[in-house]
């Protein structure tokens, strides 16, 4: 008796958009993540401005360190499911909500010879981070299937 | 450009941030007998201590430095890393990686000249 030919075609091709799907929800994690990171040096800045040991200083300064440590606990689980150089590659978004928070809270003045330093040092953290897996592969310890 | 003491302040804060991480990176290759051990070993309270010191040292920078250019210059933090994967773990670092170290100093040097 003849079997049923499965399909595998479709099979596959039902996958992949779900596959992508999660994919897309673990990089806007991620991106919500660095969101947080970001509160850490608005919470820096304020204790900053405030006298030394202070409440309001306690307050603020007690905030950034809890926002570091809630960043830590979920930054070590997210690297579970994304490649250790995207997560790190992703991360030089955070010069942006420094500039973004910087201007909006701060009323730091955003010059074309400001962004043009941001963009450079972003750039740079993103050959440095997509570098180091090169240097990896290379290096035979890990395979590009590895990092998926 | 502002003081720039507090440039600097912000830039030994990473640099305490990045031993801290060292630190850290080798307790954790070294085998314990416990969890416990894990964590309360010699170089892991050192590195935890370290941590503490560089978010106190960044918020005392941060009377000098803008918020827009603190996001910047915790970018010197992979400049760091990378001479101690090089230098220290003896790990090889490649072109691309060296280009980038270089793009985020210039960028640096762009933003406070």
């Amino acid at each position: 008796m003849k079997k049923a030919p499965i399909n595998t075609a479709n099979t596959k091709e039902a996958k992949i958009p779900a596959a992508n799907k999660a994919k897309a929800r673990r990089l806007a994690a991620l991106h919500a993540l660095f969101a947080l990171y970001s509160a850490a040096g608005i919470l820096s800045k304020l204790a900053a401005g405030r006298a030394f040991m202070s409440g309001p200083f306690l307050l603020f300064y007690g905030g950034a360190l809890a926002v570091l440590f809630v960043y830590a606990l979920i930054w070590q689980q997210m690297l579970k499911g994304i490649a250790l150089s995207v997560a790190y590659s992703s991360k030089a978004v955070t010069v942006a909500w420094g500039l973004l928070w910087g201007a909006l809270l701060f009323k730091e003045d955003v010059t074309p010879k400001k962004l043009l330093g941001a963009a450079m040092a972003a750039a740079g953290v993103f050959c440095v981070t997509t570098g180091a897996k090169a240097a990896r592969y290379k290096d035979g310890r890990n395979s590009p299937a590895r990092e998926g | 450009m502002g003081d720039i003491a507090y440039y600097a302040v912000f830039c030994v804060s990473v640099l305490a941030a990045s031993v801290s991480q060292l630190l850290l990176k080798q307790s954790a290759l070294t085998p314990r007998e416990s969890l416990a051990r894990e964590y309360f070993n010699f170089r892991s309270l050192a590195a935890y201590a370290l941590f503490f010191v560089s978010t106190l040292l960044t918020v005392w920078a941060y009377r000098g430095v803008p918020l827009s250019a603190g996001a910047m210059l915790e970018a010197t933090g992979y400049v760091y890393v990378a001479c101690f994967s090089r230098f220290v773990l003896r790990e090889p670092i490649t072109r691309r990686s060296l280009a980038g170290l270089a793009l985020i100093l210039l960028g640096i040097l762009v933003y406070v000249a």
